[in-house]
């Protein structure tokens, strides 16, 4: 008996951060941030949940933004979470009495606390988790968030908004639970910058640069929920539990991704569903198939671009003291985006032409999300070298090239004109181009590439930029 | 060089009337010929598809032709000795098509073509005599030697074709007195 009673369950700090963000942020999604449950709750009350929703938001934002200024240490992003989610728990718990000021005021309040949370999780983020895996915790906690979220949205839908209010309380609890049992004090040192403005300065141009990549790229998400999910309210049963199942599907595969494969030309397929995703929108019915082409290509594309630019920021969070200041700028470029797009979408909505503008301003900003790529992978790939989705080798400095080259020839025991060669093909030339540059054929670049890779035992570019990245490789025998 | 490519076309050509075989039987063209042109059909088809693999394997030869002349690093042309008349100048014209090419891809003689530096086959020992050159390749279990006889060659001469082996296959080739 005692011994049962003494039974802990043991959990590690990276997964236990998993499951508190998982559990808070599913709250957050399917409550104040144009949550289902919260849309349900205001349909019964007869009152129009737009204004609110927005007003919620922009208080997110606020949290968020902020949140840098009074979190500075793992202790008080701790205490913060456990107070927020309190908070919350009441503030959720006020949407059981009779529509009054008090839901505009807990849903305001709420959302600015939440915000906050959601930005104090990046101490634990940092803590519990090494830089080259936070992709996979990041993934695995918007996997975990997006699954309870539909399994509230479910219950609000195809029950009651208020079943789904009381299953968001005890998720709430559950959070709190598990929050309780996060680490107080940090466990390593795992920021290789030394304190100072000097690792600040470091940061603010690519961190500037991202966030307006986020703000532009998610207006589209934005665009979505003002446009593309009021079309589709007549399949609330449908949305409910598939909405979000093309962005858990593309989380799950991109996370599983193996590290050769060349992302970046992911992302560029990503923004590609956007653009078609609106285009079939314009043009098809508002039927179920058609819910299901839009959303698929739109919430799959979303999945791709979220997981990079939150693992962006979460390798981010060793440049600077302060991980509470990083995540809770970036997201709030990802607020602000939404919000951009909310209101130009409902702008849209009440002149009445609702399919071809909104589709046209999607697809002048992929075209402006396109524009913007390639500078922010030059800027990223100064401070990242060796997140998963950036190919950095052109980018870094020439003497960084020479040494990883040099270690590279090492390794796979290069050839003079092996050398020469494999020095052009990592810089992004062409065959035709390295044949005209060294005078030879381009039948003598194919055969000497096919040495090299042979020698290193891939198959591709990629695979050879990643080893020189890694410097790990298996010689064929 | 020419002598492959000679072989190439022949094949290309019998493969060619081949299919025009095939067509014109499946066509009924020569039921006047054989009763059974399903037998005839088969056969023919057999021996195309021989002929086009040889036609392939000959194109492959090609191009492994084409790349060793590409990247030439010695070139050998048989001496011929003989008198001004037809006969001597017929001989002359069949030793141009015995020329030895080396380069860090192989070797090409007389239409045939020794492979090295590719495809799994390495060059794994090179020596530079005054008027022989000497090569060890092969997969890793297998080697070969080839040797080839030219000109007698000053030691500047050797230096470069060895600086051009050592850059080209990371073979550092062992020049001989």
């Amino acid at each position: 008996m005692a011994d049962v009673h003494k039974l802990k369950l043991r959990i590690s700090d990276r997964n236990l951060s998993v499951i508190v963000f998982s559990l808070f942020f599913a709250w957050l999604l399917a409550l104040p941030f144009e949550g289902d449950i919260l849309y349900g709750l205001f349909t019964e009350a007869g009152l129009s949940a737009g204004p609110t929703i927005l007003a919620a938001m922009a208080m997110h934002l606020v949290g968020l933004a902020l949140s840098g200024f009074f979190i500075k240490s793992i202790r008080s992003a701790k205490n913060l979470m456990l107070g927020s989610i309190l908070f919350c728990i009441l503030a959720t718990g006020v949407f059981l009495s009779p529509p009054s000021f008090l839901w505009t005021a807990a849903i305001l309040s709420s959302s600015l606390l939440a915000g906050s949370c959601v930005a104090a999780w990046g101490f634990f983020l940092k803590s519990a988790t090494p830089t080259n895996e936070r992709i996979k915790t990041i993934a695995d906690a918007l996997i975990g968030s997006n699954v309870t979220m539909i399994i509230l949205n479910v219950f609000a839908t195809n029950s009651s908004p208020y079943v789904g209010l009381l299953l968001s309380i005890a998720i709430l609890m559950l959070a709190f639970l598990f929050a309780l049992r996060l680490p107080s004090e940090k466990a390593d040192s795992i920021s290789s910058q030394p304190e100072g403005t000097g690792s600040r300065l470091s940061i603010v141009t690519p961190l500037a640069f991202l966030c307006v990549f986020i703000v532009v790229i998610t207006i589209n998400s934005g665009l979505m929920y003002q446009v593309q999910g009021p079309a589709f309210a007549h399949l609330a049963g449908l949305r409910s539990w598939y909405w979000a199942i093309p962005y858990i599907v593309a989380l799950y595969i991109m996370r599983n991704l193996p590290r050769k494969t060349n992302r970046a030309y992911i992302l560029h397929v990503a923004i590609a569903m956007i653009g078609f995703s609106f285009i079939a929108f314009m043009v098809m019915d508002r039927s179920a198939s058609s819910f299901l082409v839009v959303n698929t290509l739109m919430l799959g594309a979303c999945g791709v671009y979220d997981l990079f630019w939150w693992s962006v920021l979460g390798e981010m969070l060793d440049l600077h003291n302060n991980p509470a200041t990083i995540l809770g700028i970036g997201l709030s470029a990802n607020v602000l985006g939404i919000l951009l797009g909310g209101l130009i979408g409902s702008t849209i909505l009440s002149s009445g032409f609702e399919s071809p503008n909104s589709t046209l301003l999607a697809l002048s900003v992929v075209c402006v999300t396109l524009v913007i790529l390639p500078p922010l992978h030059r800027r990223l790939a100064l401070v990242l070298k060796d997140h998963a989705y950036l190919t950095v080798l052109s980018d870094m400095s020439l003497d960084d090239q020479g040494s990883a080259f040099e270690q590279l020839i090492d390794l796979g025991q290069l050839t003079e004109r092996e050398s020469e060669i494999a020095d052009l093909l990592l810089k992004g030339r062409t065959y035709r181009m390295i044949a005209a540059e060294l005078y030879i054929t381009e039948n003598t670049v194919k055969t000497h590439i096919k040495n090299i890779y042979a020698k290193f035992a891939i198959r591709s570019r990629a695979e050879l930029m990643n080893i020189m990245l890694t410097q790990e490789v298996t010689l064929r025998p | 060089m020419r002598l492959v490519e000679k072989r190439l076309y022949l094949y290309l050509g019998l493969t060619t009337a081949g299919c025009a075989l095939c067509i014109l039987i499946s066509l009924g063209g020569v039921t006047t010929i054989m009763q059974d042109t399903g037998i005839l059909l088969i056969a023919a088809a057999l021996v195309t598809t021989l002929l086009a693999t040889m036609a392939f394997q000959a194109y492959r030869g090609l191009k492994a032709a084409q790349l060793i002349v590409d990247n030439l690093i010695l070139y050998i042309r048989p001496a011929f000795v003989g008198a001004n008349d037809v006969k001597s100048a017929a001989v002359a014209n069949s030793v141009e098509v015995m020329d030895v090419v080396v380069s860090g891809f192989g070797i090409l003689m007389a239409g045939k073509v020794i492979k090295f530096n590719q495809d799994g086959v390495r060059l794994k020992t090179l020596n530079l005599g005054k008027d022989q050159i000497s090569l060890t390749y092969g997969a890793d279990d297998q080697d070969h030697t080839a040797r080839v006889l030219h000109e007698p060659l000053c030691i500047l001469e050797r230096e470069r074709i060895a600086r051009k082996f050592r850059s080209e296959t990371g073979v550092i080739p062992k020049i001989l007195d």
